[in-house]
């Protein structure tokens, strides 16, 4: 729509409808924190992002309409119940407004000043990854997809439920792999199954061991020591980690999960020697607990789905 | 081009857009609504009046798919186009299957529009 006479009737008409949604953003995201089931409540924030977002690509105005787009996605992700709302998750949101809210009038006074959104985009990014998530407003008598409840076939892990202490400690699921003790975000695990026989596919990457099919769901399976480029040893057939990503699941092969526990984020550090050459892009970084080295994966990298996807 | 059109957005920025290029190629705007109650209630009303619906996805009240729905039951030979900002795949899908005639992502322009309304009337 450039160089239209018209184009200063569309600003205008973007500034002036924007406020009124973000208005009513703002006020339903405050109803909405003492009303995390509100349905409702969740779709009108959901519409009037989703609007802006429109809007702003329509008009040429990208670094609001991306920041709409990320805002969006975080709370379709709510909508389709895989993030729970907490204090955090609408305090990110709160965030994310300002921001808009920024970009907004930056525009509408015509001001050439820089604005560095890059963190709150950050924090959304984290909470899509089931990462900035406190899990102090879950109760798992009220939701048990909430719960974070996963059965682990053949041991006796059952989680009952994903309440911590402070807001920095998240759950773990630790396994082994060879010597190495590895960890992934309790999030992101579907469940736990006993190693079965894949068919194999063709024209794939080699870390692809085959599909598995798990009650219907055709699975893909991961070896981990393959995608993690382990020099040496096999495959001991222990067990298959599910991983939802996406709607999907992908299975991770791996020896065996021997534990559930709450890590302290805050000691999650980045460490060269502790890599052990392992490649930087799958982990997220290394901790203790009791003594032994844990390293976490971060299955979103580890999982490449289009590379899963399109060599189907 | 000689139609009459239903404009059903909640944005008035897309809705200010929308009906300029109408009108600029010769369409009658029926009506501009804001949600999906009044949608489906004003096309049942005025079907004879109205070529086409474009019919935003993302609506308060109603949402365009149940709107959708609601207009193919009570006129199965309406001509709808969706219309919305980057849709996920297997709603899209889902409308061309109820029956929508197409579908409108914005960012849009002009001659995209243009090329939809006149494959869609013709």
């Amino acid at each position: 729509m450039s160089e239209s006479p018209d184009d200063k009737v569309y600003l205008k008409l973007f500034f002036d409808s924007s406020d009124e949604f973000i208005q009513l953003i703002e006020n339903n995201l405050m109803t909405l924190e003492s009303n995390p089931t509100d349905k409702e409540l969740l779709h009108e924030v959901f519409r009037c992002i989703h609007t802006i977002k429109g809007d702003a690509s329509l008009i040429g105005l990208e670094r609001i309409s991306r920041l709409a787009h990320e805002t969006e996605s975080v709370l379709d992700l709510i909508r389709d119940g895989d993030i729970q709302i907490t204090g955090n998750v609408i305090d990110t949101m709160f965030e994310a407004i300002e921001f808009l809210k920024y970009h907004i009038r930056k525009e509408s006074e015509g001001s050439t000043e820089e604005i560095d959104d890059e963190v709150v985009i950050e924090k959304l990014h984290r909470l899509k990854q089931g990462m900035d998530n406190d899990f102090t407003n879950i109760d798992s008598t009220d939701n048990p997809k909430e719960a974070a409840q996963i059965e682990i076939q053949g041991k006796d892990l059952r989680i009952k439920e994903a309440k911590v202490h402070k807001d920095n400690e998240y759950r773990f699921v630790l396994f082994n792999l060879d010597h190495m003790t590895f960890a992934i975000s309790i999030n992101n695990i579907q469940e736990v199954v006993d190693d079965m026989p894949s068919t194999k596919v063709p024209y794939v990457e080699d870390y692809i061991e085959g599909v598995i099919n798990l009650r219907g769901y055709i699975v893909p399976v991961i070896s981990l020591r393959k995608r993690l480029n382990f020099v040496g040893g096999m495959d001991k057939g222990g067990q298959i980690m599910i991983i939802l990503k996406d709607n999907d699941r992908i299975g991770l092969k791996l020896d065996e999960v021997h534990s559930v526990e709450t890590l302290d984020r805050e000691k999650i550090h980045i460490s060269e020697e502790a890599l052990l050459g392992l490649d930087h892009a799958f982990i997220e970084g290394v901790t203790k607990k009791d003594d032994r080295l844990v390293l976490i994966l971060k299955p979103d990298v580890l999982l490449e789905r289009n590379k899963l996807v399109n060599h189907r | 081009m000689n139609i009459s059109i239903l404009i059903v957005d909640d944005s008035p920025l897309t809705q200010s857009q929308l009906s300029d290029i109408f009108i600029e190629a010769g369409c009658q705007i029926v009506d501009q609504v804001t949600d999906g109650i009044s949608a489906a209630r004003i096309y049942k009303k005025n079907k004879d009046k109205i070529d086409l619906v474009t019919l935003d996805i993302t609506l308060p009240g109603k949402d365009g798919v149940e709107v959708l729905k609601e207009i193919m039951a009570f006129d199965p030979s309406a001509k709808v186009i969706m219309v919305s900002a980057m849709g996920k795949d297997q709603i899209i899908q889902e409308c061309l299957q109820v029956g929508a005639r197409n579908f409108i992502t914005k960012p849009f322009n002009k001659d995209k529009i243009l090329a939809i309304l006149s494959y869609v009337t013709k």
